[in-house]
């Protein structure tokens, strides 16, 4: 067999592959943002999954986006976590985006732990979102944190460094996140980020599109 | 009358040694400590103290006294940790176990202390429970001395200086006078100091200080000696205080064939908690900690302990909590296959050192303590309001199993605090505390970032053109501010700052301050 048969008929493979979507749920949920929802492939969040967000560096604004999405997702639930491994969340931040700190669990774990304890909080079907901002990730803790997704209903935001992009995806959504510069260095900060949409489970065509909004 | 058991086991830092590494039995060992004078002889084996060898001697001298000589440092953890693990393993013949607190010895303990009072009915009479303890722990490859008596201080004398390896002295006055005026002063527990003035007088046994006026001991050698001898004849209480203290409900099954298989184990586990929650819930009380212990045959009995975050009586939720913790510990990282990590007590310690324990080993006996619990009429409110009946027993079960392997330290609620500077502005309170309502002043008006150092860090800074964190440059493309925030001059460290929002061309933006007492700059976060 040509090699050139060879790749076509794998690539194809591996394009089946990607377009099985694991959650078995069609709901979705507002992102509280229309113009977000509308760009979404799925028309919003689905329940019951995980998204990646990508981030060149810390103070892109990747973590407060998570925060804005999820909000409205997670409103109904009786509970919200954040895992938070090396002790930076800085908790009265989400009080002024309107999370409400009564529900909220914060986990310390020790980075051997923080898969199995991400895990935990995503299989809970009392917890409506839950936070991590995650350096290194294995594809079997990803395969795990799937499943769990699937079973607790809510929803996952990992954040994730731009070496991450050389790996394969395993969340519903892969995102990337930059933050906008303001226009001159004497304009106010521009408070607007730029997504690009890297991968968006059984929407394979939806990959690549582009969105800036002012969260 | 009580009885106690001593359990000696002379020079216990060579016996240790030598049972983690078996190659070095038959060399002559020396296990040194290091100094301000250089390494010295701590102790040494039977063998090196034939060939001249003795405790505080430099290694260099030692080393012209013999080349077959074998040199170690000595771990003074880890010979803790081996006592530790043998006082475990004597808990099959009384629960209260201690290890040895003072005398000489109390740097690097080598005697365990067992209170047998009542126990000896269990294995048909004293004699055959020293018997049978002195050959379980031959078999285990240890050299032990052994004594039983009815104090403590008199059994411990025995063990380390009597003239047979094992002695019971009956609860007779007379028989113990006699049995304890032959032992040589060392054996009263006493300090170096007063041990030094009875050489020169001519006083070398228990029995020649008995014959001294006992009012002019105090005053000539000091009072440990008048209490050392009271303690040792019953005249004076000593409190044996186990390594664990007793559990408030128990509930326990052996076997009689050893069981194996997690699964059987599982179903005994789960039969075993039902009496437990059933005299928890006569007594109206729910367990915050449990203990649940697994005895082998010849190894250390397994432990794993469940820390809840209110208090709870229901055996579902227990069994499950216990359930995922053993299958934890079956899963633990660095575990190889079959093996769990052992989590005896101190658990910490035992896990660094990372000792393991066939779990494929026949299980002999189980025993499940509640070692804190709480009156369920007291149990607070739900953590969470709206979670429903069901789901709060699933969320409940989360949290307990989060904190259970992380620690409850490391699960925790927000409480706002109106306090400066910005790193002081929230605590997190374990679970189990009440928050209260935040402080509107708590929560921040002008822009914080999401992301905020717990301490700020020095950075180098080219203001207002580029700052450097880690090594990287960052060009700084826009400035918003400063925002002075000052902490009270109440403070230890009064805070004086000046905050910006720095952009830099990539977008991303930090949140760095100027300290203006010490006209340093630190980055304290990003907006993330």
């Amino acid at each position: 067999m040509a090699t050139t048969v060879l790749i076509e008929r794998l690539r194809s493979q591996i394009q089946a592959l990607d377009c099985v979507t694991f959650n078995h749920s069609k709901r979705t949920v507002s992102s509280s943002f229309s113009e977000v929802d509308s760009w979404l492939p799925h028309g919003g969040l689905q329940p019951g999954s995980f998204v990646e967000l990508i981030q060149d560096s810390e103070g892109t604004g990747a973590y407060t986006a998570a925060l804005k999405l999820a909000r409205s997702a997670a409103e109904t639930k009786p509970a919200w976590a954040v895992l938070d491994s090396d002790g930076t969340f800085h908790a009265p931040v989400a009080e002024t985006l309107g999370w409400d700190l009564q529900k909220l669990v914060v986990v310390r774990a020790p980075p051997n732990d923080s898969g199995w304890a991400f895990a935990h909080l995503l299989r809970s079907k009392d917890i409506g979102a839950c936070f991590w901002v995650s350096r290194n990730m294995d594809n079997m803790l990803f395969r795990r944190l799937q499943l769990a997704a699937e079973r607790g209903g809510g929803l996952g935001f990992v954040i994730r460094p731009a070496a991450a992009l050389r790996k394969p995806c395993w969340g519903s959504l892969r995102i990337q996140v930059r933050a906008t510069p303001s226009a001159a260095p004497s304009a106010a900060p521009s408070g607007k980020l730029w997504l690009r949409l890297l991968h968006a489970r059984g929407q394979a065509n939806a990959a690549g599109s582009e969105i800036e909004v002012a969260l | 009358m009580r009885r106690y058991l001593a359990l000696y086991f002379p020079r216990w830092p060579v016996q240790r040694f030598r049972q983690l590494y078996p190659q070095s039995r038959d060399r002559p060992l020396a296990l040194f400590e290091r100094s301000q004078r250089g390494s010295v002889i701590a102790v040494c084996s039977g063998e090196a103290n034939r060939l001249g060898v003795r405790g505080g001697l430099s290694v260099a001298d030692a080393k012209a006294l013999s080349s077959a000589l074998e040199f170690h440092e000595l771990d003074l953890a880890d010979c803790k940790i081996g006592m530790e693990e043998l006082c475990l393993w004597v808990t099959r013949f009384t629960p209260l176990v201690s290890i040895e607190s003072t005398g000489p010895h109390a740097r690097f303990p080598q005697t365990l202390l067992l209170d047998i009072t009542g126990c000896e009915s269990v294995f048909d009479g004293e004699e055959k429970l020293l018997s049978q303890a002195l050959s379980r722990l031959k078999k285990k490859g240890y050299k032990v001395r052994a004594a039983i008596a009815p104090t403590l201080g008199a059994a411990w004398a025995l063990a380390h200086h009597g003239a047979l390896s094992s002695i019971v002295v009956s609860n007779d006055a007379d028989a113990l006078k006699e049995a304890l005026s032959v032992l040589p002063l060392a054996g009263l527990r006493l300090p170096a100091e007063p041990l030094a003035y009875f050489q020169p007088l001519g006083l070398h046994r228990i029995g020649d200080i008995l014959k001294q006026p006992r009012e002019s001991l105090p005053s000539r050698f000091g009072k440990s000696v008048t209490e050392r001898l009271d303690q040792a004849f019953g005249d004076a209480a000593e409190t044996l205080i186990p390594l664990r203290p007793a559990p408030e409900f128990r509930v326990a099954r052996s076997f009689e064939y050893p069981v194996r298989g997690s699964e059987l184990l599982f179903t005994i586990l789960e039969q075993l908690l039902e009496p437990l929650a059933r005299g928890l819930d006569q007594a109206q009380r729910g367990a915050r900690h449990i203990e649940c212990w697994l005895y082998h045959g010849i190894a250390a009995p397994v432990c794993a302990e469940i820390a809840l975050h209110r208090c709870s009586a229901s055996r579902k939720h227990l069994f499950h909590l216990l359930r995922a913790r053993l299958e934890d510990l079956l899963r633990a990282p660095g575990a190889t296959r079959g093996k769990v990590k052992r989590n005896t007590w101190p658990a910490k310690k035992i896990q660094d050192k990372g000792l393991t324990l066939e779990v494929e080993e026949s299980v002999e006996a189980v025993a499940i303590h509640v070692t804190a619990s709480e009156s369920l009429a007291d149990q607070q409110l739900p953590l969470f309001e709206r979670a429903s009946a069901e789901n709060s027993g699933e969320l409940s079960l989360l949290l307990d199993r989060l904190v259970t392997r992380l620690g409850a330290a490391a699960v925790c609620r927000v409480q706002l605090e109106d306090e400066l500077p910005p790193e002081r502005g929230f605590r997190l309170v374990p679970l189990g505390e009440r928050i209260n309502r935040s402080p509107s002043s708590a929560i921040p008006v002008a822009p914080r970032p999401l992301g905020l150092l717990p301490q700020p860090i020095a950075i180098k800074m080219d203001w207002p053109r580029t700052f450097s964190w880690n090594e990287m440059p960052h060009a700084i493309h826009s400035v918003t501010g400063p925002e002075r925030i000052e902490s009270g001059w109440w403070r230890e460290v009064a805070a004086r700052r000046d905050y910006y929002i720095v952009e830099v061309n990539s977008g991303a933006r930090y949140w760095l301050f100027e300290e203006i007492n010490e006209q340093r700059w630190f980055l304290h976060g990003w907006f993330d």
